[in-house]
């Protein structure tokens, strides 16, 4: 049987490891190695890297120290951040990474997306999705002044036969103060791809709840290993207590 | 020495990462004259099975690969894709050949209520222990929209379930070949390539 | 590359924390001026006074009033003082030993008790303790970790095990050295959640120390802190000082001299100007630098800024001391750090290497520090 994943997820400004609220004030929480070592040797199930303003700054993400971040783990690897072409895909697949995270080209460049799974294949390909919720309404949260529906963007990425989906929620981003769970419930009857649950968690009944009212098999935190005692293991032991399954 | 055959197809890094960490040596290569003189050939890969196909071909692997592994014996590990391109037909995106040393298809994983990529941890049942004893959990990492479905089911080493029952390992001679990556499943996977190494 | 330092002070954009204001004064600079001004600080003194009251006990019951975790260091040898002489309270103070003690630094903690203190001096089981130094360098980058853990966790273990309610920290490290947001600054109480966030525990926890070198929660125990409950049961609360009254480390190293205090005689500590300040540890230079590497500031930074602040010290004075002292490196703290580990050089300065910023430190074409005959790192940037 397939274990849920419990998946720490580092944001990166460039140099520091950084920590939002509602996508804005980055705090500096940290070095990115040592973070990387952290969870390595928790055997966590799988670990998100982010260089949240590489789209934003018109640079690249830097590739020495994402590969200095890769060596450090022995578990799946999924990097995002300013990847707009073939080429970006292939430096990051050279240096370790498992699966590549677009956001901003995904929202500009659909043939872009597409061409990316056909060289690397579906299970390579996986889609940002920054919700925000305006006028009752979830939309494609974006700086590029674009008025996207959630429910759009999904079948347009689903077309596209992308491998996976890494959901934030804006509006929670941060916050700890628990999971949108009418947006997940939304979102994971609105696709078929796996889907990472990114947005809200902050103590352990947030987590029993996201996955005992959901059909969430993946959850992706950073604020809670950032600033509280909590584990990913802590998180699963957990889990495990409400006969959801686990890897231990 | 390892050759981690070097075809353009996805993270032979972290093969080699986990060889490393293992203090096996090994070499990430496309060299004849390398892959020849190695004891042992690892043919990793993750995508489309018509790429790998196509680049192995290109390359003229397939020819050396299929003389060192199914005439000369050599000791074989094939990972995830490298699984895969052992049948004998591939059906993404459409039929067409493998390398063809263990008889049956590749297809994609279909009729089921679960989701696609078939991604994240799964636990395996063992059928042949040969390198699966002495493993601290059986719980690895699978990553993939297809599946080799053998003929026979005598080389069947392990499967797992995913709404149906997946091959997540052949094993035939000379030839061990997992659809899990065994690089990427931590104290399990470096286990499993540990027993395979040193048997 | 070009870093941001404060206009005000010489803290720079990279240090974890710190935030700045869109005229880019750094939080630790903004909490100064309200310290300088917006405080009303007679104010403060009345509710902490207000507060200790709730918890003396009369002179005919057994027990303590309050507890003060100290290190025999200034700033609690200060609050030791405070308590006792100026509040009139009896505390009980604990102390959690650091990794290897000086003899200045012991003799400070001696003079505790001489200052007619009660002091319970915890000798931790030096194995463990041990184990958790190495893994901390190698994993995270900072050969302090247990401290950081077991200079919180045993005070309020005993808080709870004594009944002893009252816990009297020192300074407000985000008021002082700056928070994040503007609740961190403010905040008056240290609990478990702020110990988490803001103890330099660099997102390692005591449980992921488990299993190394095959260390059980048992041999942890005292690195766990006590549970929600114990906590509740005797209604622990962790204050600090430095919300209540104006925390001047000189001024109070002044007054704690007048009281048996001694500061290191024969010049500054490895890595800063300052001979008052982490006097008690022989591998704070190791810790400073690590420090250095990761963000490219070190110890003399963070007292420069202070004196800048407290009005000590201009922004170009602090910037020829940061220049002279910051990121040199510590060969006398890696001495020290050979001798305790047992860890080789080569190896030591290996693992320094893998935590060094390669955006900040140059590196030659194969991808290695470039490093003087001393090991001084060559920086990529300036400090103005």
């Amino acid at each position: 049987m397939l274990k849920v994943r419990i998946i720490p997820i580092l944001t990166f400004n460039g140099f520091s490891l950084v920590k939002t609220k509602n996508f804005s004030n980055p705090r500096i929480v940290g070095n990115p190695v040592q973070a990387a070592r952290v969870y390595n040797s928790r055997g966590v199930d799988e670990l998100v890297f982010l260089d949240i303003f590489a789209s934003e700054q018109s640079r690249k993400i830097n590739l020495k120290l994402v590969g200095e971040v890769i060596k450090e783990c022995y578990m799946p690897v999924a990097i995002g951040g300013g990847i707009k072409t073939i080429d970006d895909i292939n430096d990051l697949l050279k240096i370790g990474a498992d699966k590549i995270i677009i956001k901003t080209a995904a929202i500009t460049d659909i043939q872009f997306v597409k061409q990316a799974v056909a060289f690397f294949g579906s299970q390579c390909i996986a889609i940002a999705v920054d919700v925000t919720k305006k006028n009752g309404q979830y939309k494609i949260f974006n700086k590029l002044g674009k008025d996207i529906e959630l429910k759009d963007f999904i079948v347009e990425m689903e077309d596209c036969e992308v491998g996976e989906f890494v959901l934030n929620n804006v509006d929670r981003d941060g916050l700890m103060n628990g999971f949108d769970i009418d947006l997940i419930n939304y979102f994971m009857s609105a696709t078929k791809v796996p889907v990472i649950i990114v947005g809200g968690g902050g103590d352990m009944t947030h987590y029993s709840e996201v996955f005992t009212k959901t059909k969430a098999e993946a959850v992706g935190s950073a604020s809670i290993f950032h600033f509280t005692q909590y584990t990913p293991m802590d998180i699963k032991k957990e889990l495990a207590g409400h006969q959801i399954p686990v890897r231990l | 020495m390892i050759s981690i055959i070097d075809y353009g197809m996805g993270n032979v890094a972290s093969v080699q990462k986990a060889l490393n960490f293992l203090k096996l040596e090994s070499i990430v290569t496309a060299d004849f004259n390398l892959i020849e003189k190695s004891e042992c050939i690892i043919l990793p890969g993750v995508g489309s099975f018509l790429q790998g196909m196509k680049n192995l071909k290109s390359k003229g692997l397939d020819i050396l690969l299929d003389d060192l592994v199914m005439k000369k014996k050599k000791k074989f590990l094939g990972i995830c894709l490298g699984m895969q391109l052992l049948a004998e037909t591939g059906t993404e995106p459409y039929d067409n050949p493998g390398l063809g040393w263990i008889k049956g298809r590749v297809n994609k994983i279909e009729d089921i209520s679960l989701r696609i990529p078939h991604m994240g941890w799964n636990n395996i049942n063992v059928k042949i222990d040969r390198y699966f004893s002495n493993i601290p959990t059986n719980d690895f990492y699978f990553i993939h929209s297809y599946h080799l479905v053998p003929d026979d089911k005598g080389i069947i080493a392990a499967t797992t379930d995913y709404g149906i029952e997946i091959v997540a390992s052949v094993q035939q001679e000379n030839i061990f070949a997992t659809q899990f990556h065994p690089e990427k499943s931590q104290n399990a996977g470096l286990s499993l390539l540990k027993n395979f190494f040193n048997a | 590359m070009r870093i941001k330092y404060c206009k005000k002070c010489l803290f720079p954009e990279t240090k974890p924390d710190l935030h700045f204001n869109e005229e880019g004064i750094c939080s630790a600079c903004t909490a100064a001026e309200e310290k300088y001004k917006l405080i009303n600080w007679d104010e403060r003194e009345k509710q902490f006074k207000e507060i200790i009251q709730h918890y003396k006990k009369k002179p005919q019951e057994t027990g303590w009033d309050c507890l003060i975790p100290v290190s025999g260091g200034k700033d609690s040898t200060y609050q030791a003082y405070y308590m006792k002489v100026v509040c009139g309270m009896n505390p009980l103070c604990v102390c959690f030993e650091t990794t290897a003690v000086t003899e200045i630094g012991q003799k400070n903690l001696d003079n505790i008790s001489k200052m007619g203190i009660d002091v319970i001096h915890f000798k931790k089981n030096y194995n463990v303790y041990k184990s958790m130094v190495v893994e901390g360098f190698r994993r995270v980058g900072d050969e302090m970790w247990p401290n950081h853990i077991g200079i919180f966790t045993i005070p309020i273990i005993f808080a709870v095990k004594f009944n002893i309610p009252l816990v009297i920290w020192g300074e407000n490290p985000q008021q002082e050295y700056g928070g994040p947001n503007l609740e961190s600054v403010k905040s008056r109480v240290l609990n478990r959640r702020w110990l988490e966030e803001f103890g330099g525990l660099l997102g390692n926890r005591i449980q992921d120390m488990v299993g190394v070198d095959g260390l059980t929660e048992k041999e942890l125990t005292p690195y766990f802190y006590p549970s929600d409950e114990e906590i509740e049961r005797v209604g622990v609360t962790g204050l600090f000082l430095g919300s209540y009254f104006f925390w001047d480390a000189k001024k109070q190293l002044e007054i704690v001299k007048g009281h048996g205090f001694s500061v290191k005689a024969d010049g500054p500590v490895e890595g800063t100007y300052t001979n008052y300040e982490n006097i008690d540890e022989k591998m704070h230079g190791l810790h400073d630098y690590l420090k250095f590497v990761k963000y490219g500031f070190g110890r003399a930074t963070d007292h420069a800024c202070i004196d800048i602040r407290n009005k000590r010290m201009t922004r170009e004075e602090g910037l020829a001391i940061v220049k002279k002292y910051d990121g040199k490196y510590p060969a006398y703290g890696v001495n020290e750090f050979i001798k305790y580990s047992g860890l080789g050089k080569e190896e030591i300065d290996s693992i320094i290497d893998s935590f060094t910023n390669s955006i900040l430190f140059a590196q030659d074409e194969q991808g290695k520090f470039i490093k003087d005959a001393e090991g001084n790192l060559k920086r990529n940037f300036e400090i103005e």
